[in-house]
């Protein structure tokens, strides 16, 4: 009686575990950089995944509406559309991860961005002068006013 | 002082690797030595404490430590905060806290228990001591420079009461499991507590939970009332990795209840507090590396090979000690049966488990999927699944990752299926089958719940601006869900109510007392069965708030300009306007005024001063909008202009001169710190003035922008005008709101103000933080919260609105504070309890009930 137990036990935990891992995999959104987005370019199309690389070429088309590329290192791109409040940390020049879908002419339409904190909190791997040149810097953002109108 | 400090993380360490080494020898005569060092040890890592926050407190930048994380404007609080706020500080609160409970154990457990435990927390304290000793040493100061002028300040998203206490709250909660993880490892290694250990983990366990659980719960909060995404739980990995040491060793707590019970599940429980204490450091590992992409995560810490070793040594030294010990660890034989209270708790324990996976799984997915081999094992097992002809599932190439519905939907079944165990199991008794009353038993709390279910389903729905019909929304799956956990929920909570009910009555018939004395009474008598039936209730109130947070209704991104509004539920928000401000603790923010208006309001009368008699005033066509109507155009714009000024204008500008002779005005912003850190502001402010000379007419009101200072010119056609807006800039403001629309020249459209809540979400900026911070506003109800973010493009006046309404949120703060008052007073009364009748075997002897002079009398 009690082996029919632990063994019912056992088959009932590894079918669950089983689904858990079969339902991952049809959830699972994938992780690509850049070139590989490009490269897999039609199959994508319609299917969300998420792309890393570096925000570029900021453009606001309209109030909460922008378009920008995002760039790998050997200067791969891709064209993005973002319609929405762009998280706070959001900059030109930033790592991002963004996920989304291809749309026409392959312009990448994101859903959702996360910025990738610069080590802005933490001075590892920087060097003293470094730290004393980004901490002047720093201090002097903000100072200046405004343009005219 | 920062020489101080390294000196003494250096005696830190000696003083830990002592107390292991003592500790690990077998002679009695040591025993007292083991415990001096750990005093000593104590109070070193005291003194490294206050060399710390010497070295914070005043401001000494030579010190990195002190330049990355303060600066010399942040408020007090926020410097003595930051003594846990890095990576460096942490390793010194964490080895404070490890020896502080080394002192506990050492006060309050006997002899026979002090030595074998303080030498295996002494190896957790080596650790951390090794850490800052060669790795990352809160005390290195900068080599070549004295330090910059100031430091870096502390990144304003932890400027936050609750991100003040909650990592000292979690780190604890990590250090003190490793307590009854002594316990158990030292009960094998050297006999020393036996088989009973447990009984003298119990408080120690119990204290780890509360620490943990309420780590959790206020970086929950934090994360719900700071971040601005309208949860408090977004699956994040070092989120899941706080959680999933949590979850083994909320089974451990249920089968250590089993084991002390029935003495079974005894080598089921010392793999348990193994994994969880594993789990712990696995915790920290995740954080600390780079291994999964997160936003909390330290970049490129040194720590990470470090911690990578110590749970490759932990691991394998339980692995070592359980293998070897294992032929002592039978238990009792005999499980009574599945429908047993052991057997629920058995099948708890193998659904904790089962969430352990699919948390470790989801989390590690991205991880584990980059590898070739890891796809084509995946790949063979899909090829097997498609076989199937179940459901179809493509083969993976590329890494994957999960987001949080995948999480939502997969720990949700199994989360309601521990929430009905939980209502279950107390009914049962330990050993013996379903005994003969048991529906009789049953029969009275599954009535109750599914009576007051109703109830909460009505409440939910009145939260709810659903119109489609009960039966229809029950098939959609989210609906039926939430309907199955207020289900079980309230089962959970009358099974507890009702057995509470019962002792109290018959303790009030018995004894002739009141009802409050009969409670204290019931719940001192057996702590044990009404602390866990407490605890219960605040779980079952916890999976109340995630039932109704799964009903929320949310608008995401409504862009409104000035006096639009949006509706959500039973309330019109209006967005009222924009305003800055500079606050005393260094930062400026931009607010947005928004207006919380029922939607029935029926209340018709409307008081406006100083009106002429021959305007006419009619409500608008919302309950929040009234039309003041004019017989003369002139008469509406004059009188447009001076409420607009004295709403809209008065907080934010100043008259720097008014020249009555050219009609003319110029303004300065009040307040240039918000004008400077704020991107775009004057303009916005310009931008203001801009709109309403042009609707006014420019013929009417022209402006200048001056070259230079942040200045703005307006000259004024007519006196009337002119004086209008200057006796604007001196009133009090009489509306919330007020507009003009030139296309109904009479007619002014007006806010009452004093009829409705305004609520102010904020954007802030800081002076050393290029990014700015969303600060929610959140308007707490008692079945449902409001709540409210904003984002706002530049150069523009309109704003992104994103608000939810999330009925019975407070449920789950109000539910979590109860299982941790009660696990914390449960821990107190096993601290001030008399000791447990203890058997220990010492140095080969067995030596009974040890007391705390056991050997040296």
């Amino acid at each position: 009686m009690k082996r029919i137990f632990t063994v019912l036990i056992v088959i009932v935990v590894a079918g669950v575990g089983a689904l858990v891992v079969v339902s991952s995999l049809s959830a699972g959104i994938y992780q690509l950089n850049i070139e590989e987005a490009l490269r897999m370019g039609e199959s994508l199309k319609g299917k969300e995944f998420r792309v890393t690389g570096t925000a570029l070429e900021v453009k606001e088309e309209k109030p909460f509406s922008y378009r920008f590329k995002v760039v790998d290192a050997n200067g791969n791109y891709i064209n993005c559309l973002f319609q929405g409040a762009l998280p706070d940390p959001f900059r030109e020049g930033r790592e991002v991860i963004l996920q989304g879908k291809f749309g026409e002419d392959m312009l990448f339409v994101v859903s959702k961005i996360t910025v990738k904190c610069p080590s802005k909190y933490e001075e590892a791997g920087k060097s003293e002068m470094d730290y004393q040149d980004y901490y002047e810097q720093k201090y002097r953002r903000g100072h200046n006013l405004e343009g005219s109108l | 002082m920062a020489t101080l400090g390294q000196i003494l993380t250096l005696i830190s360490l000696f003083l830990s690797v002592l107390v292991v080494i003592l500790g690990f020898s077998q002679k009695r005569h040591l025993l007292q030595a083991t415990v001096e060092a750990t005093s000593a040890l104590f109070f070193i890592d005291l003194a490294a404490s206050f060399c710390l926050l010497e070295l914070l407190v005043t401001h000494d930048f030579s010190n990195r430590y002190v330049a990355s994380y303060t600066d010399s404007s942040m408020p007090l609080v926020y410097i003595l905060t930051a003594f846990w706020a890095g990576e460096k500080g942490a390793l010194l609160f964490w080895a404070l806290v490890q020896a502080g409970l080394m002192m506990l154990v050492a006060l309050t457990e006997n002899d026979a228990i002090q030595k074998g435990v303080l030498a295996i927390m002494g190896i957790a304290h080596s650790f951390f001591a090794v850490l800052m000793v060669f790795a990352s040493n809160p005390f290195e100061t900068f080599s070549t420079s004295s330090g910059p002028p100031d430091g870096n300040g502390m990144n304003p998203l932890l400027q936050n009461p609750l991100m003040a206490v909650h990592p000292p709250l979690q780190l604890a909660g990590f250090v003190a499991w490793s307590v009854p993880f002594a316990l158990g490892m030292s009960s094998l290694l050297f006999g020393a507590v036996g088989v009973q250990w447990l009984k003298v983990a119990r408080k120690w366990y119990l204290l780890a939970w509360a620490l943990h659980t309420a780590g959790l719960v206020v970086g929950g909060l934090w994360a719900y009332v700071e971040l601005g995404w309208g949860g408090f739980w977004g699956w994040d990995p070092v989120e899941n990795g706080a959680l999933l040491p949590w979850l083994t060793g909320t089974a451990f707590i249920h089968s250590a209840a089993v084991e002390l019970r029935t003495s079974r599940f005894r080598m089921w429980n010392y793999i348990l507090i193994s994994l969880t204490f594993i789990l712990c450091i696995f915790a920290t590992f995740l954080t600390r590396s780079q291994l999964i992409h997160s936003l909390h995560s330290f970049q490129n810490s040194v720590l990470t090979p470090y911690f990578l070793y110590y749970l490759v040594f932990l691991t394998v030294g339980c692995l070592f000690v359980l293998g070897t010990r294992h032929k002592y660890l039978h238990g009792s034989p005999k499980l009574g049966g599945v429908f047993t209270r052991q057997g629920l708790i058995l099948l708890g324990n193998i659904l904790f488990l089962l969430l352990t996976f699919v948390v470790m799984w989801g989390t590690l997915l991205p991880k584990f999927s980059e590898s070739k081999m890891f796809q084509d094992v995946i790949n063979g097992m899909v090829k097997i699944w498609n076989s199937l002809n179940i459901s179809f599932v493509h083969e993976i190439t590329e890494p994957l990752a999960v987001g949080p519905d995948w999480f939502n939907k997969t720990t949700a079944p199994i989360g309601a299926l521990l929430l009905l165990l939980s209502g279950l199991a107390p009914l049962l008794p330990y050993k013996s089958t379903i005994p003969k009353d048991i529906f009789r038993k049953l029969a009275m709390p599954a009535l109750l719940s599914v009576l007051s279910s109703v109830v909460t389903l009505a409440l939910l729905e009145s939260q709810t601006p659903e119109t489609k019909n009960f039966f229809i929304r029950i098939r959609s799956l989210g609906f039926l869900s939430g309907v199955i956990l207020i289900l079980f929920a309230n089962f959970s909570l009358f099974v507890a109510l009702i057995d509470f009910y019962s002792a109290i009555r018959a303790k009030m018939a018995s004894a002739n007392i009141g009802f409050l004395r009969a409670l204290g009474n019931v719940f001192s008598a057996n702590p044990r069965r009404f602390g866990g039936h407490i605890v219960h209730m605040g779980v079952a109130l916890c999976f109340l708030a995630i039932a109704g947070y799964g009903q929320r209704t949310e608008i995401k991104d409504a862009v409104l300009k000035p006096m639009q509004s949006v509706s959500i539920g039973k309330n019109d928000l209006v967005f009222l306007g924009l305003r800055s401000t500079y606050s005393r603790d260094g930062y400026a923010s931009l607010v947005a005024k928004i207006l919380v208006a029922p939607k029935d309001y029926t209340d018709m009368t409307v008081r406006l001063d100083e009106i002429p008699s021959d305007v006419q005033i009619e409500p608008g066509e919302r309950p929040f909008l009234w039309l003041v109507k004019f017989k003369q155009q002139e008469d509406a714009i004059n009188f447009f202009l001076k409420h607009f000024s004295a709403v809209f204008l008065q907080q934010e500008m100043v008259l720097a001169e008014v020249d009555r002779k050219n009609l003319a005005v110029a303004l300065a912003p009040r307040s240039l710190e918000a004008i400077n850190l704020i991107p775009g502001e004057f303009h916005r402010l310009a931008d203001q003035l801009k709109q309403v000379a042009s609707i006014l007419g420019h013929d009417r009101i022209s402006l200048e922008m001056s070259k230079g200072d942040p200045l703005l010119f307006l000259r004024f056609r007519d006196g009337p005008l002119f004086q209008s807006f200057i006796q604007g800039f001196s009133m009090k403001p009489r509306f919330l709101g007020v507009s003009y629309d030139p296309s109904e020249p009479f007619k002014i459209k007006v806010i009452p103000e004093g009829m409705f809540k305004v609520v102010e979400p904020e954007v802030r900026a800081y002076p050393k933080f290029e990014n700015p911070t969303t600060e929610v506003a959140i308007d707490v109800g008692i079945f449902s919260d409001l709540y409210l973010a904003f984002a706002k493009a530049p150069g523009s006046q309109s704003i992104m609105l994103t608000v939810s309404q999330n009925p019975f949120i407070s449920l789950f703060w109000i539910g979590s504070f109860v299982m941790i008052i009660c696990v914390v007073m449960l821990f107190w009364l096993g601290i001030f309890s008399r000791k447990p009748q203890v058997t220990a075997v010492f140095c080969g002897e067995v030596v009974q009930n040890v007391g705390k002079e056991g050997f040296n009398a």
